[in-house]
């Protein structure tokens, strides 16, 4: 038994399952070696299929590999001679935009096809789709012609601009490579952007002293300064964009280069891209950055890069206090407050030409430009039929600009958007011409008066904010009517800019909040973090609560009672909340809906702002904290 | 029971999904459409054969112990060369079956079958088992991807059975269509046992599972 035991327990088991697993790799070895060839030649025949497609006349592909244009995956030429067929692909609006393109042997382009992509559906999807029109007549455009092309030379798909060029720019880099390979001429090759350590190691640097904040700098033998710094992207603090920035004499920005490891791939690395990149050319001062776009889709990190810049920029204007960035009009404060701060401060006034009255006033024939003293208001033009109105409000990256003509009575007639800074796809749409959805909003617009509220008209779907800021705008051009033609008086900009608590710092948003009153700290009730009695009756409570971060960085909000126990003003610390969406939580429109409120059923009114659900729950939740509190102990 | 029974004891009286509730996940994700569910099945039942009969073969040799992974080593290698087959003869069904072929050898029927029967009876036996519960398996597939495809795309096996010109209820393909398609069939199932008699009382999660005894997992699955 003992003697057994050994065998049954220990030897047995091994040796049985080495055995099973012996006979069993025989058995996939055998069965590998009978349908492994088979497998390997219809995997051919598929990738062949498309090739075939598109030159019908090759009986077989020889690959070649030797080649060095950029762009361009595959060069093919046709056993037979019939030509070549050229895989390439161009940088489009979510990613690549693959091309195949069939050449005769003298590089007449015989045939293109789309292959699948990761563009916008209904925009650059239609490309890869054979049952749409349009990507069908550019497949077709293409058709006959050889050499480089240009965007007039083929049909381009209208509301499709970024896919339609990528598509444009592979075709050119496929004819690039055909010109290479089959006519011996020399290579195109692209230029890779240099990353950060690439470009320091191009020019001859002196090192001097870092400044705060920074991670290097150096002057160049030309003269020129060089600043490194890191800022945070996509990935926060574990994956800080590395940001170097030359500037010249004057502080004007003579190039810019992004090493983006740990951004996600395709699209923060767009971030790094010379197409972004070279926005920050010739940019002038922290007031000049307010021209950079950043890339939708790659928000966290295009705004990275623009903090990283405006960095390096602060710390030239503090090394040369004389140079010309400084007093380029420079916005103080953080980095997403300054830029809104600054666009909300700058609405310039404009000239309306008559041409612009035309468009959305068009029966009118006289135009006399008249004074406006409501805020947000760009111009106000007095016409024989009506007015015609020039207003703007903040958007999603800067102020929407809209044109609206109205006719004598305050009806609106006609509305047009001037170019914008939204997002490329979303916002922008409202300047691009031809565009659907822009038309959809402008035409519900119409015929409208009074006020016009966002569930009245067709917003553009996805760009919420964006439509929401034209409704905004609508508005003030509306009260603008009824000050210059009505002799009403002029509609203070109410909450936008003075009384945004959220960009005074905490002592001012206290005093703010309980107003003529002298406020003692007390003991914070249970549940809430601080609390402040004014000697008029009044409080102000804090409370924290999990914004988007959860407990990593959580919301901590100061609420105002007055005597009587209703809301004076809500403030709300949002650093570490997402930058654009969660920091709307902070903003004067959200935050003016819980002023009145006296008790939790006043908070069922309080909408969330749709994209900023968890900051903006977690806003309403710690103002709950404090109503209760104040309800349980404070309430005299 | 004699040879018969066991084979037609897969078929309905034990059908592996409806009574048995064995091999739902396949069931639910390949049944968009009937030529699917058919090749699933067959692929299932090419294995549940092989393996069934291999380790009834085995029953004497392999220790207790190493019961599990010695099924497992056994049901993965036919699973492999299932796969290999289809890949290199009906790559239209590798396609569409995509990751649920491999998938195959964590099937509960299959392991289920080969510790509840295979282990304990001949070979014969186990043979004519797997075959009745590989049929049984497929001809609920075939069922429910019948009735997914024709209401959810108007086709049966690809030929159009609706006409085109009346709307489809897409619904069907979708997952939550499946879930749904499977509960009616499994309610009325439930109802013809009623009527005849024959209720099998259900058991769900590690109660219902053929590997209860030997698993360690102790509920980790639910």
């Amino acid at each position: 038994m003992k003697n057994n035991s050994t065998w049954e327990n220990f030897l047995k088991p091994v040796v049985v399952l080495v055995v099973i697993c012996i006979v069993a790799s025989a058995a996939l070895a055998g069965t590998n070696q009978l349908t492994a060839p088979i497998i390997k030649a219809q995997e051919e025949a598929a990738a062949n299929a498309a090739y075939l497609e598109v030159l019908p006349e090759a009986d077989g592909f020889e690959e070649v590999t030797d080649f060095q244009s950029s762009n361009v995956t595959k060069a093919l030429k046709a056993t037979n001679g019939a030509g070549w067929v050229i895989q390439a692909y161009g940088k489009g609006f979510g990613g690549d935009v693959p091309v195949v393109v069939a050449f005769d042997s003298e590089g007449t382009i015989l045939k293109v096809k789309f292959m699948e992509n990761s563009e916008t559906a209904g925009f650059g999807q239609k490309l890869a789709d054979p049952a749409d029109a349009d990507g069908q007549k550019l497949a077709e455009s293409f058709v006959g012609k050889s050499g480089t092309l240009e965007a007039g030379d083929v049909d381009m798909i209208s509301g499709v601009t970024v896919s339609s060029k990528a598509a444009l720019s592979a075709v050119n880099s496929a004819v690039n490579c055909f010109n290479e390979v089959a006519l011996g001429q020399a290579a195109v090759v692209e230029e890779e952007q240099l990353t950060p350590d690439q470009a320091l190691e191009s020019m001859e640097l002196t090192e001097i002293e870092i400044p705060e904040g920074l991670t290097g700098a150096w002057e160049t033998a030309n003269g020129t300064t060089v600043l490194r710094t890191e800022a945070n992207g996509y990935e926060y603090e574990t994956a800080p964009l590395d940001v170097l920035v030359e500037l010249d004499a004057d502080g004007n920005i003579l190039n810019v280069w992004v090493g983006t490891d740990g951004q996600t791939a395709g699209i923060g690395d767009q971030a790094g891209g010379a197409e972004y990149l070279n926005q920050y050319k010739g940019v002038l001062g922290e007031a000049g950055l307010d021209g950079v776009d950043t890339i939708s889709g790659a928000t966290q990190s295009t705004r990275g890069v623009k903090k990283g810049v405006r960095k390096c920029i602060q710390a030239f204007v503090a090394m040369y206090p004389d140079c010309a960035a400084a007093t380029a009009v420079a916005p103080e404060g953080g980095d997403a407050e300054s830029e809104a701060a600054s666009s909300e401060a700058a609405v310039e006034t404009v000239t309306l030409s008559d041409e612009a009255c035309k468009a959305v006033l068009p029966d009118a024939t006289t135009f006399e430009a008249v004074e406006s003293a409501t805020s947000g208001v760009q111009a106000a033009v007095k016409a024989d039929t009506g007015w015609v109105i020039q207003a703007s409000a903040k958007g999603f990256g800067g102020q929407v600009p809209v044109i609206v003509g109205l006719d004598a009575d305050g009806a609106i007639v006609g509305v047009s958007f001037p170019e914008n800074s939204e997002t490329a796809g979303y916002g922008a749409q409202l300047y691009e011409e031809g565009n659907e959805s822009a038309a959809a909003l402008a035409a519900s617009l119409v015929g409208k008066s009074g006020e016009v509220a966002i569930g009245d008209v067709d917003a553009i779907s996805g760009a919420t904010i964006s439509s929401k800021a034209v409704v905004e705008a609508v508005n003030t051009a509306l009260s603008c009517y009824n000050e210059v033609a009505l002799g009403q008086a002029p509609a203070a900009d109410e909450g936008s800019e003075g009384t945004d608590l959220s960009s005074m710092s905490a002592e001012e948003a206290r005093a703010a909040l309980a107003p003529g009153a002298t406020l003692t700290q007390i003991t914070a009730p249970e549940g809430l973090t601080d609390a402040w009695q004014g000697d008029d009756g009044s409080y102000v409570l804090y409370a924290e609560d999990k914004g988007y971060e959860y407990s990593t960085k959580p919301l901590n909000v100061a609420v105002g009672f007055d005597a009587n126990g209703a809301i004076t003003g809500v403030w709300v610390d949002v650093s570490g909340q997402t930058a654009g969406i969660g920091d709307q939580a902070a903003g004067a429109d959200y935050l003016g809906q819980y002023t009145g409120i006296t008790d939790e059923a006043g908070l069922d009114g309080v909408d969330t702002i749709a994209g900023a659900t968890e900051s903006t729950r977690g806003v309403k939740k710690a103002v709950r904290k404090c109503i209760q509190a104040y309800a349980a102990g404070l309430a005299s | 029971m004699n040879k018969v029974q066991i084979f037609t004891n897969g078929l309905v009286k034990e059908n592996p999904v409806l009574r048995l509730v064995l091999g739902t996940c396949p069931t639910l994700a390949v049944t968009t459409m009937a030529f699917n569910g058919l090749g699933m099945g067959i692929a299932a039942t090419f294995v549940l054969f092989c393996s069934n009969i291999a380790i009834s073969l085995l029953r004497n040799v392999i220790p207790d112990k190493v019961r599990l992974p010695a099924y497992i080593t056994v049901i993965a290698t036919f699973v492999s060369i299932v796969q290999m087959l289809v890949k290199a003869y009906v790559p239209a069904l590798d396609k569409s079956l995509g990751v649920f072929l491999p998938l195959i050898v964590v099937n509960c029927i299959i392991l289920g079958r080969a510790e509840m029967f295979a282990s304990k009876n001949k070979p014969l036996d186990s043979a004519l088992d797997g075959l009745g519960m590989g049929l049984g398996f497929t001809l609920t597939l075939v069922l429910m991807g019948s009735i997914r495809e024709i209401l959810g795309s108007g086709t049966w096996f690809g030929m159009t059975v609706i006409p085109a010109s009346i709307d489809r209820f897409t619904f069907m393909t979708t997952p939550a269509g499946g879930f749904f398609t499977f509960g009616c069939l499994m309610a009325l199932v439930i109802f013809i046992e009623n009527k005849t008699g024959n209720k099998k009382e259900r058991s769900i999660g590690c109660e219902g599972c053929p590997s209860k005894s030997v698993c360690g997992a102790k509920g980790g699955c639910e």
